[in-house]
């Protein structure tokens, strides 16, 4: 918001949990935000549903450390996901073939894929 | 605050990734994001995911009614305080979310979602012997007897030779040699008379005599291989692992 970031975990006011979801509700002087998640039945898949309600534009952005494996003591090896531009989404995949996900949002823009642009770095 | 990464190749890459939702101007407005997975390739993550982005209200619904439908047709209580009655209520919605289908293993009773120790992995949502099995007396009571019934077949289907019951099952029990190379599937001592008192209950209970006797010869291989292990005073020991063996808390350090 003008060109400030603001991490929404600064803003959380209240939780609230039901049997199908839960929401967690954020709140700044101008916006306010409800996060829902929710766990379909019977589906392999999830949701994650931002209600927004906002006096100035507001620019949402969501940021996610990639963790694509199988849990202990299994593994997949070398993983890795792609920007399908067609879906608005991101691919996860393996080289089997046989895992697979896709997460991603009919709005979504502009994307960070993780490859940093330098190629050196001092710590 | 300092970071440190450690760097494993001549190129970098983090492992944080985002995506950019739109800008949302003055007034109301929603961002969906959709999770889709698949075991069966791309395809079939895609095919889940186009369905999911068109269907949030639908499946909202149905998860409420489903949960709604479940309170309904389990016991209920009217309870005079209202924390005790939100602790049954809610008590009866999370054990049902501890029903979990592995496409791999089948379906059956975890034993819970917390994380394992201090680390990330959620190592409590495996399939475990005991807490299923005293789980099942819950779901008795309240009148559950079909997750039961799945409970009991699920965890007898992996009953070693021997006769003795497994306590842990990963999630990721097909893709290793979990029942050999593992020292943890059959370590507790008590999943094995638990899964006698957890069948006798409920048998007791719903009547489905007919579920015993297709299970048979698997009790009696549970009450041979527990009676293989008493000792001279009678009392089954726990070889390999001690009959103290525990698995958290403080109080069996």
């Amino acid at each position: 918001m003008d060109g400030r970031v603001i991490p929404a975990e600064a803003l959380v006011r209240t939780v609230t949990v039901r049997p199908e979801s839960c929401t967690i509700y954020y709140a700044a002087d101008t916006f306010s935000v409800a996060e829902t998640f929710l766990i379909p039945i019977n589906e392999s898949g999830a949701y994650i549903k931002l209600d927004t309600e906002t006096e100035q534009p507001l620019d949402v952005e969501a940021v996610f450390q990639r963790d694509f494996q199988l849990e202990w003591p299994a593994g997949l090896g070398g993983t890795y996901l792609n920007w399908d531009k067609t879906l608005h989404a991101f691919y996860f995949g393996e080289e089997q073939k046989k895992f697979a996900a896709v997460v991603g949002s009919p709005t979504a823009g502009e994307v960070s894929t993780g490859i940093r642009n330098e190629l050196f770095r001092v710590a | 605050m300092k970071f440190q990464q450690e760097y494993a190749t001549n190129y970098s890459e983090s492992h944080e990734n985002s995506i950019d939702l739109g800008v949302i101007s003055k007034g109301k407005d929603s961002r969906l994001i959709v999770i889709a997975a698949s075991m069966n390739g791309r395809a079939e993550a895609e095919s889940t995911y186009q369905r999911l982005l068109s269907s949030f209200a639908v499946k909202e619904r149905e998860a409420a009614d489903y949960y709604r439908s479940y309170l309904a047709h389990t016991v209920r209580l009217d309870l005079p305080d209202s924390q005790l009655q939100k602790a049954y209520d809610w008590s009866r919605i999370s054990v049902l979310q501890g029903l979990v289908t592995n496409p791999f293993l089948g379906t059956g009773l975890i034993a819970g979602y917390r994380t394992s120790g201090e680390s990330q992995r959620p190592g409590f949502a495996w399939f475990f012997g005991r807490d299923s099995l005293w789980t099942s007396l819950a779901l008795d009571a309240e009148g559950d007897f079909a997750s039961t019934r799945i409970s009991l077949e699920f965890i007898s289907k992996y009953q070693r030779s021997d006769g003795k019951i497994p306590h842990e099952i990963s999630q990721g029990a097909s893709f290793v040699d979990w029942f050999k190379a593992y020292p943890y599937p059959y370590a507790s001592a008590d999943a094995t008379p638990l899964y006698i008192i957890a069948m006798n209950e409920y048998v007791a209970e719903s009547g489905d005599a007919d579920f015993a006797r297709q299970k048979w010869e698997s009790l009696w291989n549970a009450y041979q291989f527990l009676r293989s292990t008493y000792d001279s005073q009678g009392l089954p020991q726990n070889f390999g692992f001690g009959h103290g063996w525990w698995k958290a808390g403080r109080c069996c350090r």
